[in-house]
């Protein structure tokens, strides 16, 4: 890797803190000159940094008047994984899980063919619905067999996630794989999502397998947010 | 409608609390087991006909009879896996299934042409703009240049085994590479190759932030369809090894023909 250049720090470090609710949506960021006189560095380097989060959408800086935060709906940065629900913690705000259902059911083809287990075996599902104050909206379906947690049923999922679930039980999951494409939505997705029938929306979906690469957990979500941050390195 | 086996109804447990009443009356109203159903059973006879893309599906008639379902029920899940681009209707002809998308390595995704390569698709590139241009004022920004700094601008069109995917524009600072401008970038020639090979930049990091959103009416013409196509908006940051940000690209792809995927290995516990 090549050296941590100065304005990729202070681009790192502003970003954090918007990720992290320190500066939210509509705030006003420190001028170039006191982020410039605080660390210490160069109005050239500053610039650099918030060019970087400006290109990334994160802010919007407006002539004469200062440079403002933007991410109205939040940016998802995929590197950080620790199943959607990390995904969506990591958005820094405090977000609402409601769960709309939860339920066991016979895996049929469906199950059956994620999962290559037989058609008869139960399968535990789980709907929820998250929604943080600026109303950006997730809707999440979940899927494991109910012969990797037991008990699947019994656990407040509003409380808890599927991954807290299977650490308890012992589940280890070591890979995850994700896939991100824009579908066309309808109801009763589009109107949970307060989005038009028809309207176009990020889709994610998830596959986790455990240490012997069997497929533990299924997971679906539609996402109103406007973009996803993504960081791609080679190796 | 008769429930075959394999399947069984759990009534929904939902816990009523403050605020959610309006989302339990939505979900209750849309308590759409039966199309989400069809749906899986419409899978499961593509899957055992072993049906393929460009294959027909039966009619809807003979759908709705084969699963005793009614008709705007199975719309909806028809209308459901169109959305999701897996099947497309032809008026008069029928119900096709769809190519799968071609699914884009994000992670280890640095060089369209290389990467593509090695999976063995047929990598296509024309180059529809080279030019220097004077850079405007995200690109001064993003490079720490003044407005106005002189710039290359190259816009390709990538296609994959012939279908044109995306279009491709970067900016790079004439100075970056000086004389850059007498390759021509329409014959799968790489930019990343060229800058590696020619000035020894080596990208090695990109910054993507991806949105969705319409094409515009120059696109449409570009990649030959009807209006009113989805399409995934780049807006990427390539870096080089040195931390130097060396190119900002844009490039608007395809939802249609077009899927990232990602393959995270998560720390073991243990």
């Amino acid at each position: 890797m090549g050296k941590y250049m100065l304005y990729q720090q202070l681009a790192d470090s502003l970003r954090d803190k918007i990720y992290e609710g320190t500066y939210t949506f509509g705030d006003k960021i420190p001028s170039e000159r006191t982020l410039a006189a605080t660390f210490g560095i160069s109005h050239l380097t500053v610039r650099k940094a918030l060019a970087i989060l400006e290109e990334e959408g994160l802010l919007d800086r407006r002539q004469g008047n200062g440079t403002f935060v933007r991410v109205q709906k939040h940016p998802v940065d995929m590197r950080h994984t620790d199943g959607f629900s990390g995904m969506l913690r990591q958005r820094g705000r405090a977000v609402a899980r409601k769960v709309l259902y939860s339920g066991t059911r016979q895996a049929g083809f469906k199950y059956g063919k994620i999962f290559g287990i037989e058609r008869e075996e139960e399968v535990f599902e789980c709907i929820s619905l998250f929604q943080d104050a600026d109303g950006a909206r997730i809707l999440e379906y979940n899927a494991v067999p109910c012969k990797y947690i037991p008990n699947a049923s019994d656990y407040d999922y509003s409380i808890y996630s599927l991954r807290d679930i299977y650490r308890r039980n012992d589940v280890e999951i070591v890979e995850e794989r994700q896939r991100l494409e824009i579908v066309r939505i309808y109801n009763p997705q589009a109107e949970l999502l307060g989005m038009e029938e028809g309207a176009d929306m990020l889709l994610l979906s998830a596959t986790s397998c455990d240490t012997q690469g069997k497929v533990v957990e299924w997971t679906k979500i539609y996402d109103n947010a406007e973009r996803m941050v993504f960081y791609a390195s080679t190796v | 409608m008769t429930m075959p086996n394999g399947w069984c109804f759990t009534r929904p447990r939902f816990r009523p609390g403050e605020g959610e009443e309006e989302v339990w009356k939505i979900m209750s109203k849309y308590t759409q087991l039966v199309s989400d159903k069809l749906r899986e059973d419409i899978e499961e006879y593509i899957d055992t006909h072993h049906l393929k893309e460009g294959d027909k599906l039966p009619s809807e008639r003979f759908l709705a009879e084969l699963f005793k379902a009614n008709r705007i029920t199975l719309r909806k899940a028809l209308r459901q896996m169109a959305g999701e681009g897996l099947i497309y209707s032809i008026p008069t002809q029928g119900t096709f299934l769809s190519q799968p998308k071609f699914c884009e390595n994000v992670a280890g995704f640095i060089s369209f042409s290389s990467a593509w390569g090695e999976d063995g698709r047929r990598v296509g590139s024309k180059q529809l703009k080279f030019a220097v241009v004077d850079s405007d004022l995200k690109t001064s920004r993003l490079f720490g240049v003044p407005l106005g700094s002189k710039v290359y601008e190259l816009r390709r069109l990538r296609l994959l085994d012939d279908v044109p995917v995306s279009i491709e524009t970067s900016y790079l600072l004439e100075e970056t590479c000086p004389g850059l401008i007498r390759f021509d970038f329409g014959h799968n020639r790489s930019l990343y190759q060229t800058l590696f090979e020619e000035y020894g930049i080596r990208i090695r990091q990109q910054q993507q932030n991806i949105r969705a959103t319409k094409m515009t009416e120059e696109e449409t013409e570009i990649f030959c369809m009807e209006p009113g196509g989805s399409v995934f908006y780049i807006s990427a940051v390539g870096i080089a090894e040195d931390g130097r940000s060396i190119e900002r690209s844009i490039c608007v792809t395809r939802a249609d023909r077009y899927a990232f995927g990602y393959r995270v290995s998560l720390p073991s516990a243990r």
